[in-house]
């Protein structure tokens, strides 16, 4: 144990000095323009006139909203903090900001972990063909527009759909429900559907994260007797440090943010039961027009966004 | 990749800071946000006379009502032959949800067919047509107008006229021919007790009793059915109409709550109701999947297509026994004109043609129940077709029409009756509970 530990430590320490030599050479490859720096900014300016525009603008019109009771066409009324204080002791409001945390499971952990098992796997795998066809069908979801998605796993789903089948085939017939109509089961359901779109993705980030691991680290931990789990804990693990952010990151915004799968295969039902920020937002804004509450929902979500995925960041950067 | 640092939040942090404050001084110097339209009288004056001068039209409707839309407009324009109406169609809930934003353009459609018309009516966006309808004598339609009317306290269903009716919807039982002979349903029934009777039946013989479309809240009907046939037509219009102090919680929509409840516990829903959505639903009564389906006169066009000749019928909603009035749930196609339009005499020419016996059969042969001016509509004899204007009459004669729950407000529908209906089917509230949810739901969104 205590040699394997120490040859492990041996290996992150010339991984880490590795990169950091990378990067310093980087920075003398570019070298700071010093007083040039202003001259860049006229290049961003047409993009920077579009963020403000479509970014900027409609955020700092929803910021003005959210302290309104408004219908979207008439007179505004001022409110205050009202339409926030509601966000908060609504029940239905906070029952789905709570389910958009739950989704972070489904949207983000399973696919994550689930990504890395399934690159490390796909790594050892020698057939070039049998990788190659894994990681497309692994992809393959992140083709097909959530949307369409939603809609051929409410098919899946429905009381004599293919999981039902199956079940029934198998002996599982009790288990057979209408899932996306159970009030306990809905909410999972609609998570799979996250996970099933969400884990491509990763897997395929991750594997073109190992694809840059040093083949001779490796060999060096093969060498020094490491078994499977010890080289993804101790090589493809730290080696993978920024992918890995990058895909927590993504799918964290995208289980708070969710909207599309959960809107087109249950709309929220049955009940609230999965109903998240997102369609409550699209809901209030657009067929209950109460476009106040819907934009310090808004605004409730971005910051919620924003203080987890924050801290995030700073977790997966990369120790220099 | 030779950097590998992940970019760090604070540049977007640097950028929110700014457009924060600067939408926090937006708020504080008072720009409210409006895109409001004062209330504005026809800008001509009114007139039945349409000349001959060439007028262009523009309709918005949903895509729902297009086919029997661009019929009447082909109608019209034969007749009107100066007048060109060109139509507009978004998916219905589109329509519906864009139509408030559609018509407070600055040059937004002449004709639009109404969704929540007294909010509409309230942010000024269509013409008050009480002149037209005393210079076309449309008041002989009664209360076939009801739909197209705001108060000047903004309630819909009574007041000054904003939109005239082309047809109506309305909702009652489909049943399956082949079912009620398995099940032993040999009379159609006509009264809820023997309509639990047949229900009863077709649960003993296996077939799915009600076959109903949670999925959007459709259990709703059901309730709806049953709160009508219990109390009649006026309370639950009240409620619809945002009477003062209207409320659900009665001893009559308790009781309608009640009976549902006993059907639900009896298992005489598809299993899988709150998982099914409208489409499914039609395809599989048309499969033969249940005896009954509590639908509106819309999904004829679609059963008519789907489901083989003479395999099923429709009936009105059972009554309370024998002196129980005869009620339906209905809704009028009601068309608005633009308070922003150029040609509101032309428009009006349109509306009025509306009342024609051409204009009624294109209405009928497209699926909707046309207009009753005294005039009979000639229908197949033995058809559904016929079924559904006949028990449209007989409601109609019976002061029995009752707008729909789930138009009371504009969000209501969403925001209560789907989530609801579904919580009450799923076993997750009682009756008091559904009544009162509901109820609090319809307070809140009318600010009372």
């Amino acid at each position: 144990m205590t040699t394997i530990d120490g040859n492990a430590a041996e290996l992150a320490v010339a991984a880490v000095a590795e990169r950091a030599e990378r990067s310093t050479s980087a920075r003398r490859r570019y070298p700071g323009t010093g007083g040039r720096r202003w001259g860049g900014w006229l290049f961003a300016l047409p993009a920077l006139v579009a963020y403000a525009t479509f970014v900027l603008a409609p955020l700092a019109s929803t910021f003005q909203y959210s302290f309104y009771d408004w219908d979207g066409i008439g007179a505004s009324t001022w409110v205050g903090f009202d339409n926030y204080i509601r966000v908060f002791t609504d029940p239905d409001l906070v029952v789905a900001i709570l389910h958009a945390f739950f989704f972070i499971i489904f949207f983000s952990l399973v696919p994550v972990t689930g990504g890395l098992v399934i690159a490390a796997l796909i790594r050892d795998v020698r057939s070039r063909m049998v990788s190659t066809t894994a990681r497309t069908l692994l992809f393959l979801p992140q083709i097909i527009p959530a949307a369409g998605a939603a809609v051929a796993w409410t098919w899946i789903y429905s009381e004599n759909g293919p999981l039902n089948e199956l079940l029934r085939t198998v002996g599982l017939g009790e288990l057979a429900r209408p899932w996306l109509g159970d009030f306990d089961w809905a909410l999972a359901a609609v998570g799979v559907i996250g996970t099933w779109l969400a884990l491509g993705l990763c897997t395929v980030l991750l594997l073109a994260g190992i694809g840059k691991i040093d083949v001779a680290l490796y060999e060096a931990a093969r060498l020094d007797g490491a078994g499977w789990f010890r080289e993804l804990r101790s090589v493809t693990l730290p080696g993978l440090r920024a992918e890995l952010g990058v895909c927590v990151t993504i799918t964290t915004i995208a289980a708070l943010a969710s909207f599309d799968a959960v809107f087109l295969s249950t709309q929220g039902g049955p009940g609230k039961s999965t109903t998240v920020p997102g369609v409550e937002i699209y809901l209030l804004g657009f067929t209950q027009n109460r476009v106040g509450l819907a934009s310090a929902l808004a605004i409730v979500l971005m910051l919620l966004v924003l203080l987890i995925v924050g801290p995030l960041q700073r977790v997966f950067r990369e120790r220099a | 990749m030779p950097q590998r640092r992940e970019p760090n939040t604070r540049p977007i942090i640097r950028l929110i800071v700014p457009a924060i404050t600067i939408a926090a001084g937006l708020s504080l110097v008072g720009c409210a946000p409006s895109a409001g339209n004062a209330n504005a009288g026809p800008s001509v004056p009114v007139s039945t006379e349409v000349g001959s001068e060439k007028v262009e039209l523009v309709l918005y409707d949903g895509q729902g009502l297009q086919g029997i839309d661009d019929a009447l407009i082909e109608g019209f324009e034969t007749e009107f032959p100066n007048i060109t109406i060109t139509g507009n169609y978004d998916p219905d809930n589109v329509h519906a949800q864009n139509l408030p934003r559609v018509m407070s353009g600055d040059s937004p459609p002449d004709i639009a067919q109404t969704a929540s018309i007294a909010d509409e009516v309230e942010n000024g966006l269509y013409l008050n047509l009480d002149e037209y309808a005393e210079a076309y004598g449309w008041d002989e339609l009664g209360d076939q107008l009801s739909g197209g009317r705001v108060t000047d306290d903004f309630r819909p269903g009574d007041g000054s006229l904003y939109a005239v009716p082309y047809g109506f919807v309305f909702s009652g039982v489909y049943y399956n021919v082949a079912n009620a002979q398995k099940a032993g349903v040999t009379e159609l029934p006509k009264t809820i007790d023997e309509f639990e009777a047949a229900l009863a039946k077709a649960k003993e013989a296996g077939i799915t009793p009600i076959l109903a479309a949670g999925q959007l809240g459709l259990g709703t009907t059901a309730f709806q059915n049953l709160w009508d046939a219990y109390a009649g037509a006026e309370q639950p219009s009240e409620w619809v109409y945002r009477g003062d102090d209207a409320t659900i919680e009665t001893p009559e929509a308790l009781e309608a709550a009640e009976t549902l409840k006993t059907w639900i516990d009896a298992g005489y829903f598809n299993a899988d109701v709150n998982a099914t959505g409208q489409d499914d639903s039609y395809a599989r009564f048309a499969a033969g999947e249940s005896l009954f389906m509590l639908q509106g006169s819309w999904a004829q066009p679609i059963l008519a297509e789907s489901a083989a000749p003479g395999s099923y019928g429709f009936f009105g909603a059972p009554t309370d026994g024998g002196d129980g009035p005869s009620t339906a749930i209905y809704n009028g196609a009601n068309l608005a004109i633009s308070a922003k339009s150029e040609h509101p005499n032309e428009a009006a020419a349109f509306l009025n043609w509306l009342r024609s016996d051409a204009a009624r059969q294109i209405v009928l042969e497209n699926g909707n129940i046309p207009l009753s001016t005294g005039t009979a509509v000639p229908t197949e004899p033995g058809s559904v077709t016929e079924s559904l204007v006949t028990v449209f009459d007989e409601v109609s004669a019976d002061s029995g029409l009752v707008p729909f729950v789930q138009n009371a407000t504009s969000g209501i529908n969403n925001s209560a009756w789907v989530p609801e209906s579904q919580s009450f089917f799923g076993g997750r509230t009682t009756p008091e509970e559904f009544l009162a949810n509901i109820q609090n739901a319809y307070e809140d969104e009318l600010g009372r």
